[in-house]
């Protein structure tokens, strides 16, 4: 049967870069939804017309670097929450692997206090020993061969004891660093067995995440790549980018392509432009050290406002499922026009924060920050314009921005329209009219709004423009499931629709690299700007040159 | 953790009278939304318009969700609809009618009173965080049972338009009643709690006659079949994966130990039938014969899974719980399978909180654990059921089956 499959695979299964070079398709993932059904279709009787109408087998996850903050913060309560509020099946099991010489009871006890700090759900003496039964740790150092051994015996033992029927969901939870040992070691020591497109999804199944950064530029994204494809197939692998996972996220693709009213308007004949805003009103918190590396638009940009861009700017899928939702999604990115050589200097701005004062407290300057240098050169914002020179968005600017210790967190998309093509009203003078905006804030106080004008009530004609708001909050009670909860979920259902393909990520970084490289080239100043103002004028400026502003989140 | 919501009424209108106008109804709800319109301030360009930090005035914002009918056919219910309507924080209605049939005469004076006693309310929910805070309307109305067969036409122009409308009905004794009937056909969704059918196994046929009328039925919410979710997701899960799919193909005995009368009044009569209907509609089980009284209390059915040539026959057995500490609609299910696939699968409620699953079959070692999983209250239970609209059919298949096991 086997032989037959192999006979008939196609031989231009190729996809490309943007560079031009060719990507196995076995890699991408494309044309497979088209030749199984997906994944987490449940063959169960008695999953028909249940809420949760997706189930995962019985699996266990493999944390590498299970001590760290990650694990504490965002994976054990989420998954505590899991099965405790029975999503996971019985039988769920957790293998922790990290230097630590902890034994399994250790594990246990500083998972619970983790857990009773982070879930959604209460711990209990019971429910927290029956979830506890399940968790187990292997010390040892990620780069050495009897970790693996050792671990490959203690997975055979949980499989046995738990019923795991050998599934297995791997969580680079780690510094990158250790992603290329980890990879390589379990392939050596066959704990991972690469799942192709003969795979037969009867038998147990093997997935890896990826925490981001998934590499530091268009190269190192694509050595990290390949190191992982070595030994997992592009269908195993889950690059976890959370913002995919917010629910607020999720409906811009619902509020565009479940609601006929927008999408008409949604391109170049009526948007003037969009903004994007990322903000934080933190700072590096205690993270200078991977800062320094890294910097707003490696953190920030190239990962979740890319990210945002493409659910904007998308064409509508034909599906909801995995390839269809990012094939769309590469396409737009595909389609960006980054600025390149002195374009960098015009068309984006990077700056620093200075001490200043954030929500009434003083803040010290970046370069005053532990661990990083005082003759820092990694930006703490970023301000561009990208344009997508489709049919769609040709002409549409994106501005985007994003930065540390800025007046207030907050994240919002603004698709701002052109004003009306012949105001009637215009012989009553005194009109002051703003442009319809929609807003999507995607944290916090999620919602949508949209700004309109309105007759001031009086016999003469007044307009004014007014807004009108959706929250989810108060429309739906209580927010959904944490982002990390949604998404291990989907992981372990292997639903990959959230989580980002490697022509995605790499095609990101296509967009990005002329930015890096004209940043490094060119002598682009770094402005300073105060905390806790919206970052340096020269970003005002940016928008002041095509006669617009940046709104006030 | 979930933030502290607290909802109270800030203006309020009363009156009592004999002819009520519904236009009377409207403006005094204008007049109370006009007492709250502060001033406007500024908002983000110049010249805008924007209340702060919503519209609304005050940072203050009006529900704009879906119209509310509770009817309180008794004293019980007007506490718990009252209650319940001020402890609401998922999904707030935009407007609640609540309708209270009473008695019209005066007990002390024996004179006959107005027809109609009228409460408008606008309620504000405060939260902790600093969203804005959230406002809607109640209108209350009590009538004298006199007027029972007018309140359907009072209602209608009282709904918001544009918006869905729901009927909830908290109360068991819907079956015969005049305003049920009256009120059924301008609702899109009917909102009941089929356990405050009692223990009578023909009164559960009631909602039978609902779903009868298939062209113009409402969509069907049941408080019991939301607080059996838990119960069907954990069966469920036992038979994910595939190799223990087969035993439902060898299943021999079901036995569902319900609260024979809960502290309320409410049975766990009808979660029972509702997880017998809902194993058997999904498995495409058939009744062979309805269902037959036990000497000890409960009841026993053989039913009949129509794969292979002669069928495979299965034993049904709801068990009451008659013990004082019987609390919970259901307290235990227990699936055994046979043949060539055998098993024994069981979900048993140990306490408010908490759910234990056990499962075994020969390729697999017992396991165990507990699941969270609390009681809902009534105010939870409304604000998921305001949350959905379209029908459930596998409710409407599960009661089809339990009320055919039946004995006519």
């Amino acid at each position: 049967m086997t032989e037959t499959k192999k006979q008939s695979r196609p031989t231009t299964n190729y996809d490309f870069h943007t560079d031009g070079s060719a990507v196995d398709a076995d890699h991408v993932g494309h044309q497979f939804d088209a030749m199984e059904p997906p994944a987490e279709i449940s063959t169960n009787p008695l999953r028909g017309g249940l809420r949760l109408d997706r189930a995962p087998a019985p699996a266990v996850m493999v944390i590498f670097g299970v001590t760290g903050d990650l694990t504490a913060r965002k994976l054990m309560p989420a998954l505590y929450d899991l099965a405790v509020g029975y999503p996971l099946p019985e039988g769920f099991s957790i293998v922790g692997v990290s230097r630590r010489e902890w034994d399994d009871e250790t594990f246990r006890n500083e998972m619970r206090g983790a857990v009773e700090k982070g879930a959604r759900t209460p711990v209990t003496d019971e429910s927290w020993q029956l979830f506890a039964q399940g968790l187990f740790y292997v010390p040892g150092n990620f780069d050495e061969e009897s970790t693996y051994t050792t671990l490959r015996e203690r997975l055979d033992v949980v499989d046995q004891e738990r019923r795991a029927h050998g599934n297995r969901l791997f969580y680079l939870a780690t510094s990158p660093d250790f992603y290329g040992p980890i990879i390589q070691h379990l392939g050596a020591a066959k704990i991972a067995a690469r799942q192709d497109i003969y795979w037969n999804r009867r038998d147990s199944w093997s997935r890896i995440v990826v925490e981001k950064p998934f590499g530091q530029d268009v190269e190192s994204a694509r050595a990290l790549n390949a190191e992982i494809g070595a030994v997992f197939s592009e269908r195993q692998i889950y690059r976890i980018d959370h913002y995919l996972g917010k629910e607020t996220v999720q409906n811009v693709l619902a509020f565009r392509f479940a609601n006929t009213l927008f999408e008409p308007v949604w391109n170049r004949q009526y948007v003037d432009h969009v903004q994007i805003t990322v903000a934080e009103a933190i700072g590096v918190e205690g993270r200078g050290g991977y800062y320094e590396g890294s910097g707003a638009l490696r953190d920030m940009v190239q990962s979740h406002i890319l990210q945002l861009v493409s659910v904007i700017a998308m064409e509508p899928p034909a599906l909801f499922n995995g390839n269809a939702l990012r094939d769309e999604k590469v396409k737009v990115l595909r389609a960006v026009v980054p600025p390149t050589g002195e374009q960098v200097n015009q068309r984006t701005v990077r700056g620093r924060y200075e001490a200043g004062h954030v929500g009434g407290r003083p803040v010290p300057a970046y370069r005053d920050e532990q661990e990083v240098s005082p003759q820092s050169r990694t930006e703490t914002f970023a301000a561009m314009e990208l344009n997508i020179d489709n049919w769609r968005w040709a002409g549409v600017p994106f501005y985007l921005r994003t930065g540390k210790r800025l007046p207030r967190r907050v994240t919002e998309i603004a698709i701002e329209f052109k004003q009306v093509p012949h105001l009637m009203f215009q012989a009553i003078g005194n009109l002051d009219l703003t442009p319809n905006v929609i807003t999507m804030r995607i944290q916090p106080d999620e919602g949508i709004a949209l700004k309109f004008a309105a007759k001031v009530p009086g016999p003469d004609t007044q307009l004014r423009p007014v807004r009108m708001d959706f929250l989810y909050g108060q429309s739906f009670g209580e927010a959904g499931p944490d982002a990390y909860e949604r998404l291990l979920l989907d992981a372990m259902l292997g639903d990959p629709t959230l989580f980002a393909r490697r022509d995605e990520v790499e095609t990101a970084w296509s967009v990005m690299q002329p930015i890096l490289d004209g940043w490094q080239d060119l002598p682009v100043p770094i402005y300073p700007y105060e905390a806790g103002t919206w970052g340096p004028s020269k970003a005002d400026s940016l928008m002041r040159r095509d006669s617009r502003q940046w709104r006030r989140p | 953790m979930a933030s502290s919501v607290s909802t109270k009424p800030i203006l309020a209108s009363v009156w009592q009278t004999d002819t009520l106008d519904t236009g009377a109804i409207h403006d005094e709800l204008n007049q109370l939304w006009s007492q709250l319109g502060g001033p406007l301030k500024g908002g983000d360009a110049p010249g805008e318009m924007v209340a702060e930090p919503n519209f609304g005035g005050g940072g203050l914002m009006r529900a704009n969700t879906l119209n509310l009918i509770a009817v309180a056919s008794d004293l019980r219910a007007v506490t718990l609809i009252q209650e319940t309507i001020a402890r609401l924080r998922d999904f707030l209605p935009s407007r609640t009618i609540i309708l209270i049939p009473q008695d019209g005469t005066d007990h002390e004076s024996g004179m006959i009173g107005p027809r109609y006693d009228v409460r408008v309310e606008l309620m504000e929910q405060v939260t902790e965080t600093d969203e804005p805070n959230l406002r809607f309307e109640v209108i209350t109305i009590g009538a004298d049972r006199r007027e029972t067969g007018n309140l359907a036409s009072l209602v209608t122009p009282l709904l918001a338009a544009d918006l869905p409308d729901f009927l909830w009905w908290p109360g068991g004794g819907f079956a015969d009643d005049p305003l049920f009937e009256d009120l059924l056909p301008i609702v899109d969704r009917l909102i009941l709690d089929t356990a405050q059918l009692g223990r009578d196994v023909q009164s559960i046929s009631a909602i039978r006659q609902i779903l009868a009328d298939e062209s113009n039925a409402p969509v069907i919410g049941d408080f019991t079949w939301l607080r059996l979710e838990p119960w069907r997701q954990l069966i469920a899960q036992f038979f994910d994966p595939e190799d223990v799919q087969r035993s439902l193909h060898t299943v021999e005995q079901v036995t569902i130990h319900y609260a024979e009368t809960r502290e309320d009044g409410s049975a766990g009569l009808a979660a029972a039938l509702l997880t017998a209907g809902w194993l058997a509609s999904r498995l495409d089980w058939e009744a062979i014969d309805p269902l037959e009284r036990q000497k000890r209390g409960g009841f026993w059915a053989p039913l009949r899974a129509k794969d292979g040539d002669r069928g495979r026959e299965i034993e049904l057995r709801l068990v009451p719980d008659t013990s004082p500490q019987a609390r919970f609609s259901l307290r235990r299910v227990k699936i055994v399978a046979a043949g060539a696939a055998p098993g024994a699968f069981v979900v048993e409620r140990t306490d408010s909180d908490d759910i234990l699953t056990s499962s075994e079959t020969p390729d697999n070692p017992e396991v165990s654990r507990m699941v969270y999983s609390r009681r809902p209250v009534s105010d939870e239970m409304i604000g998921q059921e305001l949350q959905r609209f379209g029908a459930d059919s596998t409710y409407e298949e599960a009661v089809r089956f339990a009320v055919g096991l039946i004995p006519s």
